[in-house]
């Protein structure tokens, strides 16, 4: 409880008062403003910029990752050989940094001496510029994606290992195979793992930061920022650490009422086996 | 049951050690001070916060100068806490060590807006009594700059290492098209059309990095002008920025390249040209195609021959409690600014506020570098130098919607001008 207070509560409840506060530079001197950073949060179209593409990470993460992550493990579940291999290879973007998988994709998508357009250049086509106005959120969300698939994969992996062979076997003496199994059984029986995934997903995804910042640091005309890189730039670039603690509160907020509401959604009665 | 007290137990004594941990780390200087005051035979750890970090030019002369002053002073040890200016990250941890009462026994910093920051926690040492205690010391500074970086009227950085920001020019693609060297804008302009019809970056810039802004503006309005942040009078300079978007001057992907990618665009003879600072000279002069000029007159411009130059950090001390922490710190800093230190900096580019031993190394770039400042008729430092940090950061961004025609200039002046006035 005392670290939980020290380490969470405390600095929550700090952030809270600071939204609330004209705190430049780091300096000791904070002036309280009222609802003042909130008046301006409302009306910064940076603000509703990041939140759609907040949004759209959320929703990529639900369906990408998380579902991406079932359809890979119910892949590799069903095969007989190779089980070990393809958990490894899927699982494998989990360990390295955000950092550094951030680094790669932005020398993939470089203009001069990336991947993609020495594969154009190979293919006699023309160079494209790849991190655009219009592009840029999408294709931060490919390193992103491929970066978290894996989790969510061994999660399901885990979640199937644990329902009961008896019953495959029973629906197998009832001619149901493939596709129908996981279906009718393998899925229902994972509601509630999906139910955590589902959360897990959405909580990381308003988390993104590292690799969005390091690929396109939310740009090009802020088109790829995020609530946490507009959040950093306005703390640490702007130095403006009471406006920033305001869209930190902000971010918090909309992960509290996401995650409510899509708990209300997938959750049913338990599963039992 | 016996298991479950046990579990509680151990898991008790795992928390206070790790509160224990916690509090021993925290209260380590303070123990350290104590303890070098009782015992002057116990080692002196002095934590040094400088920019000499990630990928600065000098920062094989600083691990140089670190190693031989530890060499030299036995019973010191240096602490380096240098952090790159990249992102704001020496501007953020000098803030929030200021802030926390935590600073660095000796720092390499901004001064300026920044020395105002560092003044608030009462904790810096003002020069005067030092160089009235040694006046052989301060003879080495140059008087004239050492008045420039005063603030109110006191000295609290000692300048060290100059800058200036320069057109660079590749003298071998501008023979190659028959091009004169860009010394008035028309020429600028010239190489630019030729340039970009040729296939060939007119000019290496991101369009995140503030140097080709600072040029034009200057360029624009001179050195007076340039003093009234976010004056209506810088809105022609910006737009020029539109103009040379229109032409093709900048890369293809300038809205997101960075400035070492800009820099290597130049630097492997991809760009004709590059405007930014010295700081770049010390790579750029192992090739002797590069030259250097200030940025041209823009037309109806006022800043004809000026430049961006000037001494915008310098060393900082602590004040310390500790007489033998201090005298440490002290003689630190009379290492870095001494002739024969100064002077392995100065071999890799740079101008110096001290005397330096002369070095035979110099490059061509490097002298012509110095050459232009010495031939330049007024100096100015950057815009960032006195404006607000959230100003200037939403300033920089909005060069980007004025090149891609998504903002006027006199929007951005205007919203400049809003947040530089919110927090002045």
């Amino acid at each position: 409880m005392l670290l939980l207070f020290t380490f969470l509560l405390y600095p929550l409840v700090q952030s809270v008062y600071y939204s609330f506060t004209e705190w430049y530079n780091f300096s000791n001197t904070k002036t309280f403003i009222g609802f003042g950073n909130y008046n301006q949060l409302i009306h910064d179209p940076v603000v509703w910029i990041a939140l759609k593409n907040t949004f759209i990470l959320v929703i990529g993460a639900v369906f990408l990752q998380a579902g991406g992550g079932l359809v890979l493990a119910l892949l590799t579940d069903s095969i007989k050989r190779g089980f070990k291999f393809f958990r490894t290879v899927f699982f494998f973007p989990i360990v390295i940094s955000g950092t550094a998988i951030g680094l790669m994709f932005s020398l993939i998508y470089n203009y001069d001496y990336g991947l993609l357009n020495a594969i154009m250049r190979g293919l006699g086509l023309s160079e494209q510029i790849w991190l655009t106005e219009k592009s840029a959120i999408y294709l931060v969300l490919i390193p992103i994606l491929w970066q978290y698939v894996g989790f969510y994969f061994v999660i399901f992996l885990t979640g199937m290992s644990k329902i009961p062979e008896d019953i495959y076997e029973s629906a197998m003496l009832d001619g149901i195979t493939g596709i129908r199994k996981s279906i009718y059984i393998t899925l229902p029986l994972l509601r509630d793992v999906i139910a955590s995934c589902l959360t897990l997903a959405t909580a990381g995804a308003l988390k993104v930061f590292d690799v969005v910042y390091i690929v396109t640091k939310g740009g090009p005309l802020n088109s790829s920022e995020l609530l946490s890189t507009y959040m950093y730039t306005k703390a640490f670039n702007g130095q403006n650490a009471g406006y920033a603690s305001t869209i930190v509160i902000a971010m918090m907020i909309l992960g509290i009422v996401i995650t409510v509401v899509l708990n209300k959604l997938v959750k049913k009665e338990a599963v039992s086996y | 049951m016996r298991k479950k007290v046990a579990s509680k137990t151990t898991a008790l004594v795992l928390i206070f050690v790790v509160f224990a941990a916690l509090m021993a780390a925290c209260g380590g200087s303070k123990q350290e001070e104590n303890g070098a005051s009782e015992s002057k035979t116990k080692e002196i750890t002095l934590r040094v916060a400088t920019s000499f970090a990630g990928s600065d030019p000098w920062v094989p002369a600083w691990t140089e100068a670190i190693k031989q002053f530890q060499e030299e002073n036995k019973g010191i040890k240096i602490t380096d806490e240098s952090t790159p200016v990249n992102q704001e990250a020496l501007r953020t941890k000098v803030k929030a060590d200021a802030a926390t009462g935590n600073l660095a026994d000796v720092m390499f910093y901004f001064n300026g807006s920044e020395t105002a920051i560092l003044t608030e926690s009462k904790e810096i040492v003002s020069w005067e009594d030092e160089f009235a205690k040694d006046p052989d010391w301060a003879k080495q500074f140059n008087s004239g700059i050492i008045e420039k970086v005063k603030y109110e009227g006191k000295l609290y950085s000692l300048p060290y290492i100059g800058f200036y920001e320069g057109l660079f020019w590749n003298k071998e693609l501008f023979d190659q098209y028959q091009l004169e060297a860009p010394t008035t804008y028309d020429a600028f302009i010239k190489a630019i059309d030729t340039f970009a019809a040729n296939n060939i970056v007119p000019f290496a810039t991101s369009l995140t990095t503030p140097y080709l802004q600072e040029a034009l503006v200057l360029s624009q309005v001179g050195p007076e002008g340039q003093q009234k942040a976010y004056d209506p009078s810088w809105a022609p300079a910006l737009a020029i920025f539109k103009e040379l978007n229109d032409k093709k001057a900048f890369p293809k992907d300038a809205l997101t390249l960075d400035d070492e990618k800009a820099q290597s665009l130049f630097a492997g003879g991809k760009a004709g040209m590059m405007f930014n600072g010295s700081w770049t000279a010390a790579g750029l002069s192992t090739n002797p195609a590069f030259q250097i000029t200030p940025f041209p007159l823009v037309p109806g411009g006022k800043g004809e021959n000026m430049i961006v130059s000037g001494f915008g950090s310098g060393w900082y001390m602590k004040k310390n409690t500790d007489q033998a922490k201090y005298d440490a710190a002290l003689a630190f800093v009379k290492f870095m600014t001494s002739p024969e230190t100064a002077g392995k900096f100065a071999a890799i580019g740079g101008t110096y506020a001290v005397d330096t031993q002369q070095s035979s190394s110099t490059a061509q770039l490097l002298i012509d570098g110095n050459k232009m400042v010495s031939e330049a008729k007024d100096f100015v430092m950057p815009i960032d130098s006195y404006v607000s940090r959230e100003s200037y950061t939403e300033f920089l961004k909005g060069i980007a919607y004025v090149s891609a025609g998504r903002k006027t200039a006199e929007e951005i002046l205007d919203e400049a001008t809003k947040l530089n006035n919110r927090n002045k």
